[in-house]
Order: structure tokens, then C-alpha cells, then sequence
């Protein structure tokens, strides 16, 4: 049997957003509860393995700790890195260790940046993004056990990756025509002078906006999209904003409680594959919510949105079908009791 | 507010300067001509250029004791030659040469660093209140490490800082070990943010090797408190390239740190770190990163000789009495 991966980003959850925005703060305590939950889940199942990530927060260690004394079937390790950095490259060491080893899924636990991460190592290996962040669209708000219960599924092959997961979209930025990077849910460009505390909090700050998600629900840059009228964005397609000097105001907010005013110049829907062109340079380019690198004037800098993004676990759609298979009946005459 | 280049100007110079005293400091110490310990910055710089190179000369100031506080008093403004000329036990230094690191410089409104680890929550509070009753806007820059958040006057300073909302900025530069003590032994959760989340301060983890991070995250809590809305924690997760102290081994628990770790903590050398990124930002150019190290060198040279010109303070016994709490 695969062995399902487990990547709890220890950083999510207690940016700079706690101090500007009224952010919700994720300790690691609430994050060994998450996969000690899903742990329990999995283990029900008869999922045999399970590989943490390490982090100089001893987040797996704990977890091992909580759990292995009620664990039956279920093995839990560490995934062996030779140093941790206590950086995203932990992240990106392990996702691309999980993807060697043949997972059969990979929870990722923290915001859209993590996910981000995750997504550009992960290959075909389905991904199930769990929100401890801050202004999360791209992972899941649900409950550790649910979660458990989806990557439990796949791995004992109740069901299958090709029925339960999707592909999402991504953001693709371009430098001087070579893919430089991506972004899962929004790609902006803003003005501030250095990645620094990496959150976008300062609505005059941002020139554009390229968005694959936008709806009223969300909180962050996609929200601004989702406070546009008239914008209905299809799977794949990419909403381009230009911000500046106008009369159309909106109030959104960018981060929780944080309601901030823009001024809307101009916005478009683009198809799937369509090239746009940057056009406030020099500027810092933020993804998924996070400052990342400079990009010069004289660069040409263009985005597309394509489909060639992460596979994503459906949850419900997973739990919806393995139940129908009645994968959590258990005992004698349980399938008929179940049937 | 996110920084401007010229405060990332501000901080790179500081941080360059920082380096450049934290050497100086290192190889003086080996050449015997400090006084008393040298416990080495190299590696944890970032966390107090961030946090003091935007303070008033009105804030106080409770510096870290690594790096004995220079990194914080020369982003705070302050001309460190008389601390140089202090360590040396000269009569130009800032406590005439008596005091060696366990020195204050109240002209600057810097206080602390005493022997005891933790010490400064208790008069960090004082200040804070009374910084509070001032109502000048007036901020208590508190700065220490994983070791002292282990100490009851820490838990005692936090809760009075929060029940009082003072206007105290806890910077707790993380770097994960107290002496040898690995701090994953030493406490229930390896983020210190966590304790002071229980007693109701608002509190953030920043990456304490990227002083860009620091200074904003620092910012917004120097902020909150120069509006009147109380205290905040800072923690800045940073790594000490060095021993605890000079004449001490380097240990992880019992062991000595591996090489691999040293080549690892070397790729998140701050000052590396921060020079790629003003490259990358076209904050600076290298000419003019060449030329703040050359004026670090000449700042370090000259404070350097400041000391070793000035005469060692051979107090008269009235005088060495004079300044003591109870004179025979």
C-alpha cells in the first residue's frame, strides 16, 4: 500500500496579518491535533503508512508521540531530510520525497503559499490543501478526520485518484518568456519597494491583479475580484484587474477584518492559454498573497492562466463515493447491514 | 507601512555595520583586549537592526546581550565608540571603563544587560508604565532571547505588560538555544509567541535571519504601541553561527554542532541574504554596497582606536565609591 504524505507548514497562521488585520492565530498545538485526527481516520481505514515532514518545530515528532500508542495498522514515520532549514525549501524537499516515494496523497496543512509550494513539486500526486493560514481560498477549512478519512480512501484504493481528484488551475508568470514561477489563486503586482514581511495588506500598493478564483466568499486579493460586477470566472480563466487613479470604487476586505478601498481601472476575463502583459513595471510580485521577487523595467513580464495546476482531492466527491462503497462498514454482515 | 528603499538603505547599512563590530568584537576578544566575555552576534544580527534602526532617541532600549548590544544601539543612532572604549575598561567608555557589558548608557536610553537572563521584564515594565503615563508616545524596545522566556520574571513581566497595556515591544530573538540547552527541551512549544498568545498579547513570528521582515513586522507593533494599543511579542526565529561565549565549545546538548549545520546556517548568513535582495530589488548597486563596507571599516577602525588611545580608568577610591548604591 502507498503511503500518504503529510506536510504541516509549522509558519502558517502567525504572519504580520496578526498585527495589521485581526488574523486568526493556528499554534503547532492545533496543528499536531489536525494530523493526530487525521492519523485516527486513516488508521480506521487500515491505511498502513504515513510520512510527516520534519520541521525544526518537532511538529511529526509530537504527533508520534499523541498517537502511536492507539495507532493499529497504521505506521507512522518521519521523512528522513539530512537538515532542516526552517524555510519553504523544507517544504519543497519533502513534497518532492513524498513524490518519489509514490504517496498516494499528499496533505498539505497551511495557506494558498504553502499549497503553492506543494503544487509546484507535487507532479501527479493528488494534493489535499487543509487551511491553517490566513486568508486561505486555495485549501479547504474542514476538519483533520474528514480529511484523513479522503487520504484514507485513496491510499487503501476505495477509490481512485482519476475519479475523485481535479486539476486546478494556476497563474504561470513568464520572464522574458521562460516560466519563472506560478500561483494557485492570485498573482499581484505591487509597488512596495521589498518582499519584507511578504503579506499585501496596503491597498495602494497594488497596480494589477491576475486572478484564476474570484468570489464575494473569499478574504484577500481575490476578493477584490469577487467584488466586481459581471464577473463569472470559468475554470481555467484568468481575471486581469488594473488598479489606479478612478471613480469605481470598491470596498474589500484584503485580510480578516481589514476592509480597505480601491480604485478599479480597468478589468478583463481572459480565456485559458491567453498571454497578458504586465504592464506596471518595475515592481514586486506577489503570489498567493505573498511578496516574492522584483521584476526590472526593462523585463517583459507576461501571465496566462492554464489548467496544468495541482491535482486536488475532492473531498466530499471522495467521501461521497467511497461511502457508497461502503468502505467504513467494518464486521460480520457489516456490507450487507451497510448495503 | 510596508519600507521604503530608503529604509531598506537604512537597513542594509546598519546590518553591514553590525557585521562589521561583530568581527571586530571576535577577534579583539581572542586578542585579549576585551574585558570580560564576548558572547558573538554573527548569524542573529537581522533581529535587532530590524527592530531599532526605526526608533526615537526617546525609546528605551533593553538590548539583547549578544553582541552586547551594539547591533541595537548603532541601528538605534547611537555612536558605539564609547561601548568599544567601555569593553576595554577605558575611561572614555560609557560607564568609565567599570562596567565592561554589564553597562547601560542612559544619555541614549539604553538600559540593561545584567548577568541574569530575563532580568530586563522587570524594569522593561517599569519603564513601560511609566513610558504609558507619559503619554508621549514613547516605546520600551524589549529585546532577549529562547533562555529568558524560561524565567518566572519573563511569564510576570508579560502579564503585567498585558493587563496594563504598556507600550512595550517584546522582540524575542529566537535562535534556539540557551547556551548549549536546545530550546525544544527547554520549552512546551518551540514558538515563545505561543505564551505570550495566552496572556492576550498580539504576537507574530517573523524570519529573524531577513532583517526586511523584521523591521516591518516590527514596525506595526512599534505602531500599535505609539497608539496607545498596548504591548505586542515579536518573535524573530534567528541562528547563532557561533559559540555562546568565546572560551566555550559549541555544543548542541552534549555534542558538537556538526558541520552540516554550520554549512547550513552559512546559506542564511544575513548579510548575504540581504545583499542578494537589494541587489534583486535595484535598491543598491554593488558600488555602493562596496562602498558601505568601506565606510563600516572606517567607522569599526576608528572606534577601534578611539579605545586603545584612550587611558584606563584608574578611579581613586572616593570616585570607584562614589558611584555605588551604599558608600562605606
Amino acid at each position: 500500500m502507498k503511503p500518504v504524505g503529510i506536510v504541516a507548514n509549522p509558519a502558517s497562521g502567525k504572519d504580520i496579518r496578526r498585527l495589521i488585520a485581526s488574523g486568526t492565530v493556528v499554534g503547532n498545538r492545533e496543528k499536531c491535533s489536525i494530523v493526530v485526527r487525521a492519523l485516527f481516520a486513516m488508521d480506521s481505514l487500515g491505511v498502513e503508512r504515513a510520512v510527516i515532514m520534519p520541521d525544526p518545530s518537532h511538529i511529526a515528532e509530537r504527533v508520534i508521540k499523541q498517537a502511536q500508542n492507539r495507532l493499529e495498522t497504521l505506521d507512522v514515520e518521519i521523512l528522513p531530510l539530512p537538515y532542516l532549514v526552517g524555510t519553504a525549501r523544507d517544504t519543497e524537499r519533502s513534497v518532492c520525497r513524498m513524490r518519489e516515494m509514490g504517496c498516494s496523497s499528499i496533505i498539505v496543512m497551511g495557506g494558498d503559499g504553502t499549497s503553492r509550494i506543494a503544487a509546484k513539486h507535487s507532479g501527479d500526486v493528488p494534493l489535499i490543501p487543509v487551511s491553517t493560514g490566513t486568508n486561505n481560498v486555495f485549501p479547504q477549512m474542514i476538519e483533520g478526520t474528514l480529511v484523513g478519512l479522503a487520504a484514507g480512501a485513496l491510499a487503501t484504493q476505495v477509490v481512485t485518484a482519476t475519479e475523485v481528484c481535479e486539476r486546478a488551475p494556476r497563474l504561470e508568470l513568464y520572464r522574458d518568456g521562460q516560466l519563472a514561477d506560478i500561483a494557485l489563486v492570485d498573482l499581484a503586482v505591487v509597488s512596495s519597494a521589498d518582499s519584507a514581511a511578504r503579506a499585501v495588506w496596503e491597498e495602494d500598493t497594488i497596480r494589477e491583479l491576475f486572478l484564476t478564483h474570484a468570489s464575494p466568499t473569499n478574504i484577500g486579493l481575490s476578493a477584490i475580484g469577487g467584488h466586481l460586477p459581471d464577473v463569472d470566472l470559468e475554470k481555467g480563466d484568468c481575471l486581469h484587474v488594473v488598479l489606479g487613479e478612478s471613480d469605481q470604487k470598491l470596498t474589500v476586505p484584503l485580510a480578516p477584518g481589514l476592509m480597505k478601498t480601491l480604485s478599479v481601472r480597468r478589468y478583463r476575463t481572459y480565456e485559458t492559454g491567453h498571454e497578458i502583459r504586465v504592464e506596471s513595471l518595475p515592481a514586486m510580485v506577489a503570489l498567493d498573497g505573498e511578496r516574492e521577487f522584483a521584476v526590472r523595467k526593462d523585463e517583459d513580464i507576461t501571465v496566462k492562466a492554464s489548467t496544468h495546476g495541482p491535482r486536488v482531492v475532492q473531498i466530499e466527491k471522495a467521501l461521497k463515493l467511497a461511502t457508497r462503497r461502503a468502505f467504513s462498514c467494518t464486521g460480520q454482515g457489516s456490507k450487507s447491514a451497510c448495503a | 507601512m510596508s519600507l521604503t528603499k530608503k529604509d531598506m538603505v537604512t537597513l542594509y547599512t546598519n546590518l553591514v555595520r553590525a557585521d562589521h563590530y561583530g568581527k571586530m568584537m571576535y577577534s579583539r576578544m581572542m586578542q585579549g583586549k576585551l574585558i570580560g566575555f564576548y558572547h558573538p552576534a554573527e548569524g542573529a544580527i537581522a533581529p535587532g537592526v530590524g527592530a531599532c534602526s526605526f526608533l526615537n532617541n526617546e525609546d528605551i532600549l533593553f538590548p539583547h546581550h549578544r553582541g552586547h548590544g551594539i547591533t541595537h544601539m548603532l541601528s538605534k543612532g547611537i555612536d558605539v565608540s564609547p561601548y568599544i572604549a567601555e569593553h576595554a575598561g577605558k575611561a572614555t567608555g560609557c560607564c568609565r571603563g567599570r562596567a565592561a557589558w554589564h553597562y547601560a548608557f542612559p544619555e541614549h536610553n539604553v538600559y540593561g544587560t545584567t548577568a541574569y537572563i530575563g532580568h530586563n521584564f522587570v524594569p522593561v515594565t517599569g519603564f513601560g508604565w511609566a513610558a504609558k503615563r507619559n503619554g508621549t508616545g514613547q516605546v520600551v524596545m524589549n529585546c532577549f532571547g529562547d533562555g529568558a522566556m524560561g524565567t518566572g520574571r519573563a511569564h510576570e513581566g508579560l502579564l503585567l505588560s498585558s493587563i496594563w497595556d504598556l507600550p512595550i515591544v517584546h522582540l524575542c530573538e529566537n535562535n534556539g538555544f540557551a547556551i548549549f540547552a536546545e530550546a525544544s527541551e527547554m520549552h512546551p512549544t518551540e514558538d515563545m509567541a505561543t505564551v505570550a498568545q495566552g496572556l492576550d498579547i498580539p504576537s507574530v513570528l517573523v524570519d529573524g535571519q531577513d532583517v526586511f521582515a523584521v523591521a516591518e513586522a516590527v514596525n506595526a507593533a512599534i505602531d500599535r504601541a505609539r497608539k496607545g494599543e498596548g504591548p505586542t511579542f515579536v518573535e524573530a526565529k534567528t541562528l547563532r553561527f557561533k559559540e555562546h561565549d568565546i572560551g566555550n565549545r559549541d555544543l548542541r546538548g552534549w555534542k558538537p554542532r556538526s558541520q552540516e549545520e554550520y554549512d547550513e546556517m552559512a546559506k542564511r548568513d544575513p548579510v548575504n541574504l540581504a545583499t542578494e535582495r537589494v541587489l534583486a530589488d535595484g535598491v543598491l548597486t554593488q558600488n555602493k554596497i562596496d562602498k558601505i563596507h568601506e565606510e563600516a571599516d572606517k567607522e569599526v577602525d576608528a572606534a577601534v582606536l578611539f579605545a586603545d588611545e584612550s587611558p584606563i580608568e584608574s578611579p581613586t577610591e572616593e570616585e570607584l565609591l562614589a558611584d555605588v548604591y551604599a558608600p562605606r
